[in-house]
């Protein structure tokens, strides 16, 4: 509840400071433009083209559930990733000797790149909401994974020796020593899983479903509609800025107030 | 000056008891035949060479580390211990760092931080550094949060693990006088550790001297005069009274003294048993 009431308090100043942000974005724009301008319409819509397809896709409810679809498959795949991935990292952290054990599966695990285990699920789940679904599961967990065996596996002993000569209740010792330390582990991991989550999702939908988000956008380029799959873009980039920028950071600054060094 | 003087038997006051204790790390033995009593009112200061084993001593005294041979009795109530180390949780600020144990007491937050506060003014924090986190913090603010936090506690026996070694000169005259008050006033038992033999000379009953190698008391120090008496000319007097002694020089592994004793031993207000 405090967190919730600090972070509301800071969200004003915190938005001014977007003005860079946006700056940089036109930029982004222009270069757009300039590049429509020099190869044509064709390879790339003009911004403008783009966004007229973009209000056109939105106002004729295709992109909005196209959104609802893919976003639950993400969300899917990544609340399942976030639970195994938290507990069983935790549990592998606190023994020593499952922690030597997972760390080169896992390793094997992120090396594997995401399109191999796509291939692999279209085998097993064909197009249904399976595939994108298992995966983010197979793209995310080890990142989860990983974040939370670190977190267990340094808790700091010097803390804990510290606890127990203050004679701390095992709730305090949980929620004001370990969780603490462990929460600066996992939170980072967490926020990677979800941006990943949201480009493994797309990419999942593009090669095997015939809805969502993906498969929008392998619609548009199949018409060679350039002005759509920029809108589609649009859409994606815009919507992983939004969760980035409106929801993510503004609660790291606060959960991560002690860590940094105010400026 | 009420130390030796309000002295009740051992048994209502509780002591610390340490009978022929060793301990061993892995093949290596740290601590041999060590031995000694504090006792209700006692200050007890532990010097000796780095590495001598000062800390595992004390935290064999408080727990941290199992007892492989000997006997250690503490019949104290609320037992206090300050590491080396400040030891702050990093993601805590100052007050709630200094206030973590009576949480731990179940007090609730405006009672602890209410005293959190008032003690916070005795060891020169300033209200401005209570919101901080500890990184934020210079080191000696940090191991003044940590002295507090035990302080807070209200112990009858208190392990310091070199409280003040942080600290500049002016604030350790401070801190003696606060440490002082409060073992006077509640009749506090305390065993701390020094590098500083100046430091232990001022606040202590009796200083327990070690040697390394395997860590052992080489002999232990009684001042007759009560602390509060101490004037500096005395301290700076009786200080260099104990360098001169040669089982001193020893342990520190200093070299014999280069001219004969400027200082006359007739006159001095302790005495030792090795
Ligand atoms: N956990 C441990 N495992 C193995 N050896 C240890 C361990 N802790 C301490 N030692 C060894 O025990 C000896 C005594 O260490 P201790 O920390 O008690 O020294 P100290 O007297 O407190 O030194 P200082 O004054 O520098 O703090 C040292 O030689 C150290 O290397
Ligand atoms: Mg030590």
């Amino acid at each position: 509840m405090h967190l919730l009431r600090s972070t509301l308090r800071e969200l004003p100043s915190y938005l001014w400071s977007g003005w860079g942000a946006i700056c940089s974005l036109l930029l982004l724009m222009a270069a757009w433009q300039l590049v429509s301008e020099l190869y044509g319409s064709l390879v790339l819509a003009q911004p403008l083209e783009a966004f007229a397809s973009f209000k056109h896709l939105w106002n004729n409810q295709t992109l909005p559930e196209a959104l609802i679809i893919t976003g639950r498959r993400a969300l899917s795949g990544l609340l399942l990733a976030l639970g195994l991935g938290t507990g069983l990292g935790l549990l592998a952290g606190v023994s020593v000797t499952a922690a030597m054990m997972s760390r080169p599966l896992v390793t094997v695990l992120l090396g594997m790149p995401p399109i191999a285990w796509l291939v692999l699920a279209m085998l097993w789940f064909g197009a249904s909401d399976g595939t994108p679904i298992f995966t983010v599961f197979v793209a995310t967990f080890p990142m989860v994974f990983i974040g939370a065996l670190q977190g267990a596996r340094t808790v700091d002993n010097q803390l804990n020796e510290m606890a127990q000569t203050l004679q701390l209740p095992k709730r305090m010792m949980l929620f004001d020593v370990y969780l603490p330390h462990v929460f600066s582990y996992l939170f980072p991991a967490w926020v990677a899983a979800l941006g990943m989550s949201w480009k493994i999702v797309v990419m999942a939908e593009l090669l095997a479903n015939q809805d969502g988000v993906g498969a929008s956008l392998a619609v548009a380029r199949s018409h060679l509609d350039s002005a759509a799959s920029m809108a589609w873009i649009v859409a994606i980039v815009l919507l992983l800025l939004g969760i980035e920028y409106l929801f993510l950071e503004p609660i790291k600054r606060q959960v991560e107030r002690w860590r940094v060094t105010e400026a | 000056m009420s130390s030796s003087l309000n002295r009740k038997p051992v048994s209502q006051k509780g002591y610390l008891l340490v009978e022929n204790v060793e301990h061993d790390f892995v093949r290596t033995q740290v601590l041999q035949n060590i031995g000694f009593t504090v006792q209700a009112g006692e200050v007890y200061a532990l010097v000796g060479p780095s590495g001598c084993g000062k800390t595992t001593l004390l935290h064999l005294c408080n727990g941290l580390l199992d007892l492989q041979d000997g006997i250690i009795e503490n019949t104290f109530q609320k037992t206090a211990s300050m590491f080396q180390q400040p030891r702050l949780l990093p993601w805590k600020t100052c007050l709630d760092n200094m206030t973590l144990g009576l949480k731990a007491k179940g007090w609730n937050k405006k009672d602890r931080n209410l005293k959190g506060l008032k003690l916070a003014k005795l060891v020169g924090l300033q209200p401005s550094d209570l919101e901080k986190f500890p990184h934020q913090l210079s080191g000696g603010m940090q191991s003044r949060v940590a002295l507090a936090r035990v302080l807070l506690l209200e112990p009858d026996l208190l392990l310091l693990d070199e409280p003040f070694s942080a600290l500049d000169i002016g604030l350790k005259t401070e801190l003696y006088q606060l440490l002082l008050e409060q073992q006077t006033q509640q009749d506090l038992a305390v065993l701390m550790i020094t590098h500083d033999l100046m430091e232990a000379v001022r606040l202590s009953d009796n200083i327990l001297l070690m040697k390394s190698k395997p860590g052992r008391i080489a002999a232990s120090f009684k001042l007759t005069r009560p602390p509060s008496l101490r004037d500096d000319a005395w301290v700076y007097q009786t200080t260099a009274e104990l360098l001169q002694q040669p089982i001193v020089r020893e342990s520190f592994e200093l070299p014999p003294p280069t001219s004969p004793s400027p200082v006359d031993l007739a006159t001095r207000e302790w005495s030792y048993t090795c």
